[in-house]
């Protein structure tokens, strides 16, 4: 009996004693023997209004301290005494605090990283200090490893004033990374400021150099007796240092791959982000406004990893965006366009708040120190909304090849809650008539928002899922500064957090065996393998990591690089370029172990990725003496509630020869206050200017869609433009459209009696001859009623007397144009081969719809099942070559918060509801399965004064759904219109009908509104050219700009492949609206037409 | 009449509370109940103003009814479009009861958060129940809501909800004209208002004010003197002087910023403040509820 009960209590004793479900275990404190809790004490003098940053909490940094193999753990406590555990193995700990010399000093402890400073083959650690009071109090400490003592523990000695490195700056964080390539290492000291400024002049305020607040470079130079010294040489080396920079994260690589390392540094509040680039020669440039299209607000922890296995680098950083719909709506406060404007004035960018992760597009690499470009598609990878989120951990935790992602997040006091600023905070200050303690208690009142971290699993397809149930996080902490490492060398990665108020997490990896790799560079620290770059090739698939050991929020890691191998068993190749340009390549390496390499191999320069010749080239400078100019107006003031601006549209290029010569001329467009222009192409291949005081007449139009035709069947070509805009009244004369017959000579006047009276801002004109009578017609789509927004709109069908002269023929042809909806572009085919050309039709909250042309007598309608979109453009092609012709449709696409489908679409519900003789649109969509209303609660009240008795708080507001919004009877007369499906695509003609085919997913990360069709590769299959983007939106939805002008080979049966920028060329920034093919002497050049701005043209690179 | 009124007054107020009410002071209270939604609503100076004056209205049209008192002059014929055709007196109606009860009411009707009115509106009905005949008191009721409910319709035209449907401002870049400013870059504020239906005017254009001081950068211009003033006056202001500055602060909510943390303080706007002023003098003076009400309506 006694055998089985000690039995029994020993298989008790070797179960898990904390929760398990999942992948990941959460381990318990007094099991591991790691206690440390980051607990914050609030008092009079030290609370959040004394110190701006009392809730950042601490960091945590993880390393082989002691050289047994095993990597042990600092944790910093803002307020409570940093601790040291060496690891025993099998995930116990023992804390050596008390005897390891650290914690020297009082003050407010921030972020930690490991270094081996004087380089004798033992990590040094360096803490950094901030906080407010006393200068003296946050001078960052180095703790010098003096090996190990004969008990078995390690001991310390603080030198941080012998090196140079003890700053007392408001500091964050510490880098060391070799900038110079000298063989030592530098230090970048991410520093932060605790007075925050709103009210300054931000040019002179920028131009500042803080001493406690701005961020600092000391260069190390080894001095005459041997020893590392440390220089300040910020302003030589290009570093700012203003005081209006706070610095949050700061990560190093070589973002544009020449063999330097550059920096990004993550910035709370207003300032932007840094990402500095390393021209090799001691100097840092600032490129991020041309690297990126925007960035996170307030910017706080950021990693830098290869997402997507291409070899090049990706930046992620985090920002305060909630998931669900009850948080987002008590945050948010009314959009302030003024404000958004004033931000860009000043020079601070585009910033928006969310997580944002930047994919490095490897585009217009063209050597050193070149400014690499970025995607940004946080949204469409899933990975935008993680609440008040610090430190993201980019790791392959599943071993599957991909790297994954893990993030803490938190905040002790959530008074981000508008409903405590705009209501409780002022009764509570009356109340109090200035009794300070009373701010203590009002603090207090603020809810502690718990929220679970995150983890999201890598699926390859630039995209990742939330796994935090299913892997075992459904814990609520208030986490700060994390680390990964493989704790216990069973092959998988552990995660370790530093938690406010609670003891620090450790989570034992569970997975179930796959195979990996890790590769430790250098037998000790000695190696001096900061920023060594290590590709590994498995079966054709490549993995990249850089070795830098400050990363995530306030924390280090410095372990070896790990790769997850999936289900290959030994890796093919490894190449490693050292800090000194020093290369291997190891090959045949067997999976499960970790290799320990010392540098050898030869110096070599020259890029480290090859460098392909691509399809296209940028023409070097704008040869068409042409840019499109927007007259300047807000939609949003006019409509407040609308998604996006309607009068941003064009340019919609036309080209044909006018005057007989021989060369394609072009017809440019002009937006409201700007006329058209008709430019010819001289013999030159240069362009001459005309002087047309017909459009001149006309430049109040908007210059929606252009199109040349023959109209009075004289031989030649006419021009015909549609009127159409925003910045109008609903039923305004300047929305009329305009014909001008060409005399022949290219000279064109306008025919006044040719159309007839047409008040609709239109989007859109195609030709054909609908009745076969030898003459084209037309087809005019109606784009929106302006100020009335979604109100459905007319497009017609004007037919040609064969002279000219046209007449609406809608009513006989096609009336059930009338009132259609929002069309946005159409185009000409035959769909059922009967020799009588048809029509298809797309737009805003539309499915694709086809007019099927019945003998010329009219036209039927039908629809494409599951198609109602935001679609902007449509072209027409034979893309499998089977004979009939398919359909490229360009949509919203997938890079944003909304991802309608058939079960959850985005709807707009509108009505006047509050009878003011003004629509009253609500954009809903789904949060978590269930609809809600876009717009936070002051914007809807501000449009509806009704609702302010409905909604008296933000709580009330961010709690309901649309259906508490308006009574039954409001419902009832009102009108709703749906959207299901946001991707763009083809639709494959079969001969059972059109059938949908996914584009890749490149295809989706901006909405798309210029499409053409070209044989890049030469293969005679014609190959794919997408280009959009949208600045104009609400600023809730942002800018979006991600692509850059995209090219897709196509492989046949209407499949296609993502061609990278590199390799296609194409680096186009703003927002595309048009793509032309023009025939310019003996090549094809492609000609994107950009709203607000020149037009870019590119070149096929002959091979 | 009068000297029953007199009576139900004494009653009234040693009835009321600890503190023996005057007519005035019973008035001010309500008025007070007004203001105070207003401050929770954060209501800016002209909307604090249209709802001051119609609620106001509705109390002046119930005293008007009832007792013709001195200086008070009937409306129609001089208001467009005035809804109150007649004045006929109804002499079971408790005036007191139906005049406060109307300011109250017309208050809960049209402000934002009106509902905050309906327990200082019951609380007010019940002590009115202790001395007064449920019949009187459902009679003054209904009295006093008949009037509110065409005066409210009648405000309701008056343009002031279509305002939230029109081009919102957008500032100009030139020099000279208006910027928002931090912290908040609010929105200008009310810039249809000329819209709006006046009371007695004709419209906003009867009365054109003067032109502002034209825009200039040199020094000797009169805009730029008055710019210096400010700026001179605000560097060296005295303790006192901020008060009176902050008193009449047309910003009914003033945001303060630290770091995330944002809170507001807020307060009544100058339309308040005159009916804060219009009470307290009242009081003072110990007026009758009759004269209390007509300094207030005017």
């Amino acid at each position: 009996m006694k055998e089985w009960l000690t039995l029994g209590l020993s298989l008790l004793g070797l179960l898990p004693c904390a929760s398990v479900s999942g992948q990941f275990t959460l381990l318990n404190p007094t099991q591991t023997g790691v206690t440390f809790t980051n607990k914050l004490t609030e008092t009079e003098e030290q609370n959040v209004l004394a110190y701006e940053y009392f809730y950042n909490g601490g960091g945590v940094a993880v390393g082989d301290l002691n050289n047994d193999g095993l990597p042990d753990l600092y944790f910093t406590g803002n307020m409570t005494p940093d601790r040291l555990y060496l690891n025993q193995g099998q995930l116990k700990f023992n804390d050596i605090s008390s005897v390891a010399g650290i914690g020297k000093g009082n003050g407010w402890k921030t972020g930690v990283t490991l270094v081996d400073i004087n380089r004798d083959g033992w990590l040094d650690i360096y803490v950094c200090y901030s906080g407010s009071g006393d200068a003296s109090n946050r001078r960052n400490r180095l703790y010098i490893n003096q090996h190990v003592q004969k008990d078995g523990s390690v001991k310390f000695r603080e030198e941080a004033g012998l090196y140079g490195l003890d700053a007392n700056t408001h500091t964050t964080q510490a880098l060391f990374f070799d900038y110079d390539k000298d063989g030592d290492l530098d230090c970048f000291l991410l520093n932060h400021n605790i007075k925050d400024f709103k009210r300054f002049d931000a040019a002179l305020v920028k131009a500042m150099r803080d001493e406690f607040a701005g961020d600092r470079l000391y260069r190390n130079d080894t001095g005459a007796d041997g020893k590392p010294h440390f220089t300040d040489v910020s302003v030589e080396a290009g570093i700012k240092g203003n005081p209006i920079g706070f610095g949050l994260g700061v990560a190093v690589a070589d973002l544009n791959q020449d063999g330097w390392p550059d920096l990004y540094v993550s910035n709370d509040y207003i300032e932007q982000d840094y990402l500095y680039i390393n021209d090799g020669k001691g100097h840092f440039t600032d490129q991020l406004d041309q690297a990126v299209g925007h960035l996170s607000y307030f910017s706080m922890g950021n990693a830098i990893a290869d997402i997507n296995n291409d070899g090049w680098p990706d930046i992620l950083t985090l920002d305060m965006l909630p998931e669900d719909n009850r948080r987002q709506k008590l945050l948010y406060g009314p959009e302030n366009y003024e404000v958004y404007q004033n931000m860009l004035r000043n020079g601070f960018y585009h910033q928006l708040m969310r997580n944002m992760l930047q994919l490095n597009t490897g585009a217009g690499m063209k050597g050193p120190a070149t400014t690499p470009v970025f995607s940004e598609i946080g949204q469409l990878a899933g990975v935008s909304n993680t609440d008040w989120s610090w430190c993201p951990l980019v790791a392959d935790f599943d071993n599957d090849g991909w790297k994954d992602l893990y993030i803490t997040n938190g905040y002790l006091r959530d008074y981000t809650n508008m409903d405590f600023m705009k209501f409780y905070a002022d009764q509570q200050l009356k109340a109090a008539r200035g009794n300070p303690m009373a701010m203590m208690d009002i603090l207090k009142q603020m809810p502690s928002t718990q929220t679970r971290n995150y983890i999201f699993r890598n699926d390859g397809q630039l995209h990742f899922e939330n796994k935090g149930m299913e892997w075992g996080f459904d814990q609520t902490h208030l986490s700060n500064g994390a680390i990964y490492a493989d704790l216990d060398n069973d092959g998988d990665l552990d995660i370790v957090t530093n938690n406010i108020n609670t003891p620090a997490s450790i989570y034992r990896n569970d997975h179930s065996k796959t195979n990996y790799l890790q590769v430790q560079l250098g037998k000790t620290s000695l190696m001096l393998a900061t920023g060594a770059k290590v590709w590994v090739y498995t079966q054709g698939k490549l993995q990249y990591q850089e070795f830098n050991p400050t990363r995530g929020f306030q924390s280090g890691m410095y372990t070896p690089l790990h790769f997850g191998l999936g289900k290959s068993t030994q890796v093919d190749s490894l190449r490693i370029v050292w800090p000194n340009d020093q290369t291997q390549i190891l090959r045949g390496i067997r999976a499960n172990q970790k290799i320990i390499v010392e540098p050898q191999g030869n110096k070599q320069t020259g890029p480290l990725i090859p460098v392909e010749q691509p399809f296209f080239v940028a023409e070097q400078q704008d040869t068409i003496p042409y840019r499109h100019t927007e007259d300047v107006y807000n939609d949003f003031k006019r409509q407040t509630l609308i998604p996006t601006m309607l009068s941003y549209q064009g340019p919609h290029v036309a080209q044909a020869d006018v005057n007989g010569d021989g060369l394609t001329d072009l017809y440019v467009p002009g937006a409201k206050g700007q006329g058209g222009q008709l430019l010819l192409q001289t013999l030159q291949g240069s362009w001459r200017a005309t002087t047309q005081p017909a459009f001149e007449a006309d430049k109040m139009a908007e210059d929606t869609d252009a199109l040349f035709f023959d109209a009075d069947g004289d031989g030649d070509q006419d021009l015909y433009v549609a009127s159409g805009g925003f910045a109008y009244l609903t039923n305004d004369l300047l929305l009329q459209d305009r014909l001008y017959l060409n005399d022949g000579k290219g000279n064109f006047t306008r025919s006044a009696e040719a159309l007839p009276a047409d008040r609709f801002s239109d989007a859109c004109v195609v030709a054909l001859d609908v009745d076969k009578d030898g003459d084209l017609d037309l087809f005019v789509g109606g784009r929106v009623r302006p100020g009335r927004y979604p109100e459905a709109t007319s497009s017609r069908i004007l037919r040609n007397d064969g002279k000219g002269n046209f007449t609406d023929a809608t009513e006989t042809w096609a009336p059930f144009l009338k009132d259609c909806g929002l069309v946005c572009d159409a185009a000409v085919l035959d769909i059922d081969h009967d020799g009588w050309l048809d029509l298809v039709l797309v737009g805003e909250w539309m499915p694709v719809t086809f007019l099927k042309n019945k003998q010329g007598k009219e036209f039927t309608a039908s629809v494409q099942e599951h198609t109602k979109g935001w679609w902007n453009r449509v072209e027409v092609a034979d893309l499998d070559q089977d004979g009939d012709q398919d359909l490229v449709l360009g949509n919203f696409g997938t890079n944003s918060q909304m991802k309608p489908s058939e079960q959850e679409p985005v709807s707009i519900i509108y009505s006047d509801f509050d009878q003011n003789e003004a629509l009253d649109p609500f954009l809903l969509y789904y949060i978590q399965g269930k609809p809600y209303p876009m717009v936070s609660r002051d914007e809807a009240l501000n449009q509806v004064f009704a609702l302010r008795r409905k909604f008296t708080t933000y709580q009330a507001y961010a709690e309901s759904d649309f259906s508490q919004l308006f009574t039954p009877e409001q419902m009832k007369g009102a009108d709703t219109l749906q959207a299901t499906q946001f991707k763009s695509g083809i639709l494959e003609h079969t001969p059972t009908g059109f059938v949908w085919r996914d584009l890749p997913v490149e295809a989706q990360f901006a909405p798309i509104y210029a499409i053409t069709l070209v044989d890049a590769d030469g293969d005679g299959l014609k190959d794919l050219i997408l280009a959009g983007n949208q600045s104009h939106t609400r600023l809730k939805i942002g800018k979006m700009d991600a692509n850059y002008g995209m090219l897709f080979r196509n492989k046949g049966q209407c499949h296609f492949e993502y061609v990278p920028q590199s390799k296609s060329g194409f680096v186009i920034k703003g927002d595309v609206r048009d793509i032309i093919q023009l025939r310019k002497g003996s090549e094809t050049v492609l000609l994107f037409g950009r709203n607000d701005d020149t037009i870019q043209i590119y070149h096929p690179i002959k091979k | 009449m009068k000297q029953l009124l007199m009576g139900l007054w004494v009653t009234m107020s040693t009835a009321q509370s600890q503190s023996l009410q005057s007519p005035a002071q019973l008035y001010s209270q309500a008025e007070k109940h007004l203001t105070d939604v207003m401050i929770n609503d954060v209501i800016g100076p002209c909307a604090a103003a249209r709802y001051y004056a119609y609620a106001n209205l509705a109390a002046y049209e119930v005293m008007l009814h009832q007792k013709h008192p001195a200086g008070y002059v009937p409306l129609t014929g001089l208001l467009p479009n005035y809804p109150i055709k007649t004045y006929t007196t109804n002499d079971q109606v408790d005036t007191p009861l139906a005049t406060v009860y109307a300011l109250l009411r017309m208050g809960e009707e049209m402000l934002p958060s009106g509902y905050m009115l309906e327990e200082p509106r019951n609380q007010f009905i019940q002590e009115a129940s202790t001395r007064l005949s449920p019949e009187v008191v459902q009679l003054s009721r209904a009295y006093a809501d008949t009037l509110v409910k065409k005066l409210v319709r009648y405000a309701a035209q008056d343009g002031y909800v279509k305002t939230s449907g029109y081009l919102r401002y957008t500032p100009d870049t030139k020099a000279g004209s208006w910027q928002p400013t931090p912290p908040a870059y609010g929105e200008a504020y009310e810039p249809y208002w000329a819209t709006v239906r006046p009371f007695f005017l004709d419209s906003a254009t009867q009365f054109r004010p003067a032109r502002p001081v034209p825009y200039s950068e040199e020094k000797g211009s009169a805009f730029y003197r008055l710019s210096k003033e400010v700026y001179d006056s605000t560097r060296a202001m005295s303790r006192e002087q901020n008060h009176f500055s902050n008193f009449w602060d047309c910003n009914p909510f003033a945001l303060t910023q630290k770091g995330h943390i944002s809170f507001g303080t807020k307060k009544i706007s100058p339309s308040g403040h005159w009916i804060g002023i219009t009470s307290l003098a009242c009081v003072q003076k110990n007026l009758s509820l009759e004269e209390t009400v007509r300094w207030h309506a005017w």
